[in-house]
């Protein structure tokens, strides 16, 4: 999976769960307050159903989710290191 | 003679100018510091002309240039207004139109927002706590520079205890949002009561996790200035990442924790507080909604050292008007947590209809007298007229009625009950749902709709739900949802959404709201 289809992955689900069209990857989600503790616990849930990656909630940080570009890119590194 | 409120700050300047007052991130913030620097704000606010009982717009995030400008604006003899930059500018237009603030403060972070807000209200004079932008756009009437070569105030008025201190707006049941004017002496009154029964004292580190516009910011705020303590501006960002948020108490050494209940419960779904965890920690206060008693069995086991005191009441009575220190959580899930006894100076009634006395085990309304009751609304007697009523007792006092629910249990404890009305709390957040649907019928998409709170299991509490129709057959949630932020804040805004091709009536002819619940929580149910 490209990082592409991971991001539009990532889109559809904040567009079909949470009702939040974001216009671009790198809208960030947190100042324009589409993320809020409900929608980030459902995108929690449905990162570890769609790409099977498991997302430990106490080591993340901010930044790796600010924008859909970096969600992708944190789904992406979680990924690598499932397969390997 | 009282004391205002800004002398608490005053008083321990003088007597202990080194001791922080305020953690802003990296920023210590002395004291002294803040006393003077609130001196020089109040000097320019005089300057702009800002005179007794004229209102002065905080549009600032919470941070230590924000409480200062709270004491330059009461330094002045104004009234604050705090504006809450997440908002959209179409909302804040509507409490800058109500308030009529002689002048707007914003900082670097909120001057774009400032300018949007400039533009809709056709020119507002602004003050600006930094450095003026190169940018185009408004020029604020005094920024950064003048501050700090600004000197004492000259003149400054005298207050007394009904003068009113602050103005916080709230969502209203109509589409415009009600300001609740709270006086000196009311807050006062709450922070001795409270800082005598907690025990506050200077060596004490308190939070201050509530953002500035709600009202249990102001017993972060004034009760800590008046113990001579620390203040810690929680980041509002770590309320996404609970055991950040955890790390936070542990790294700052709180002894005093306030917030609303959910973000609690939000750590407790995490497991982010481990057994004994917090060993500074004295005291954690609840207040603005009911805590869940399974997340509260939760902390009280986790923290046995820690005392947990149940807060309630409604800003129109200043922070809280009753509380209830939980001495062990009820072991049946489904049983309340008492809302208790008067808080010193306060009284709480149990009426009914016809404002009669309620006996002990019957359900009534819960109306509220004593030294928190607001003089009303700003500008808005006929509201106030509603809500503030001649206590039957002695009309020549007041009672406030709370629209709450209530009941006096076999130990005499208030019980609170729910919602006499359509107002709602999702996450501590105070919300009429009519505001909502106000601000849906004003898009202009929709032939119907219905804003209705359906309960979770959850962290969450309520949460807000919209079922509509719409002749537009292309029109999708998601457009509904991007128009709607434009006016109202994240906090308002539906969470779900059903589209229907004409909304389930009763037989009178009115939308069927219950049946609207019902399908909202079987749907949430059918996702988990």
């Amino acid at each position: 999976m490209d990082r592409h289809e991971i991001e539009a992955r990532i889109g559809r689900i904040l567009r079909e769960r949470a009702n939040v069209e974001v216009p671009t990857a790198d809208t960030d989600l947190l100042e324009s307050g589409a993320l809020d503790s409900m929608t980030f616990v459902e995108l929690l849930a449905q990162l570890e159903q769609e790409f099977g990656v498991p997302v430990d909630i106490a080591e993340l940080e901010l930044d790796d989710l600010r924008t859909i570009a970096r969600i992708g890119a944190f789904v992406a590194s979680a990924l690598g290191a499932v397969r390997s | 003679m009282t004391e205002p409120l800004h002398a608490f700050l005053l008083r321990q300047a003088e007597r202990a100018p080194d001791r922080v007052a305020i953690v802003d991130g990296e920023r210590r913030v002395r004291y002294g510091e803040l006393a003077r620097w609130s001196e020089r704000l109040a000097s320019l606010l005089r300057g702009a002309g800002c005179d007794k009982g004229d209102r002065v717009g905080l549009l600032l995030p919470k941070s230590a240039a924000a409480i200062g400008a709270m004491h330059a604006v009461l330094r002045a003899g104004g009234i604050y207004v705090p504006l809450d930059p997440q908002s959209p500018a179409a909302r804040l237009r509507r409490i800058v139109e109500s308030s009529e603030p002689r002048l707007v403060l914003a900082d670097g972070t909120s001057w774009a927002r400032a300018a949007e807000l400039d533009a809709l209200c056709g020119g507002l004079r602004l003050g600006l706590l930094d450095r003026s932008p190169e940018a185009p756009g408004p020029r604020p009437l005094f920024d950064a520079g003048d501050l700090d070569s600004a000197t004492s105030v000259v003149g400054a008025p005298s207050v007394s205890d009904s003068d009113p201190a602050h103005i916080l707006f709230t969502s209203g049941s109509t589409g415009t949002p009600k300001g609740v004017v709270i006086t000196h002496g009311s807050v006062r009154a709450f922070v001795e009561w409270a800082n005598g029964y907690f025990g506050a004292g200077p060596e004490d580190r308190n939070s201050a996790h509530s953002p500035l516009f709600f009202d249990l910011s102001t017993y972060d705020i004034y009760g800590t200035l008046h113990a001579g303590a620390e203040l810690h501006l929680v980041p509002p960002h770590l309320n996404l990442l609970p055991h950040k948020l955890a790390a936070f108490i542990r790294d700052h050494e709180l002894t005093q924790w306030f917030s609303v209940p959910s973000i609690l419960s939000y750590l407790a779904r995490f497991d982010a507080v481990a057994p004994g965890d917090f060993p500074r920690l004295r005291r954690l206060l609840w207040c603005g909604e009911v805590f869940p008693t399974p997340s509260l069995r939760y902390w009280m086991s986790r923290l046995p050292h820690v005392q947990f005191t149940n807060l309630y009441g409604p800003t129109e009575a200043t922070i809280a008007s009753s509380f209830y220190t939980v001495e062990r959580a009820p072991e049946d899930d489904r049983e309340p947590v008492p809302i208790g006894w008067p808080c010193g100076g306060e009284e709480l009634l149990v009426l009914d209809e016809a404002l009669q006395s309620v006996p002990p085990g019957g359900t009534g309304e819960i109306y509220i007298a004593g030294a928190g009751l607001s003089p009303g609304y700003w500008n808005d007697p006929e509201t106030t007229a509603r809500a503030f009523l001649p206590d039957p007792r002695n009309p020549g006092s007041r009672i406030y009625r709370t629209g709450d629910l209530g009941r006096v249990d076999e130990r005499g404890r208030l019980v609170y009950l729910g919602r006499a009305d359509s107002q709602i709390k999702s996450r501590g957040y105070r919300i009429e749902l009519g505001e909502i649907e106000s601000a849906l019928n004003s898009l202009g998409l929709l032939s119907e709709c219905a804003v209705v709170a359906v309960p979770t299991d959850d962290f969450e509490g309520q949460i807000v739900c919209c079922a509509y129709a719409s002749e537009r057959e292309s029109l999708t949630p998601q457009q509904l949802r991007g128009r709607l932020t434009e006016l109202l804040p994240s906090y308002m805004i539906p969470a779900r959404w059903k589209r229907w091709a004409e909304l389930p009536k009763t037989a009178n002819g009115k939308t069927d709201r219950k049946r609207l619940r019902e399908d909202f929580a079987e749907a949430a149910h059918s996702r988990r």
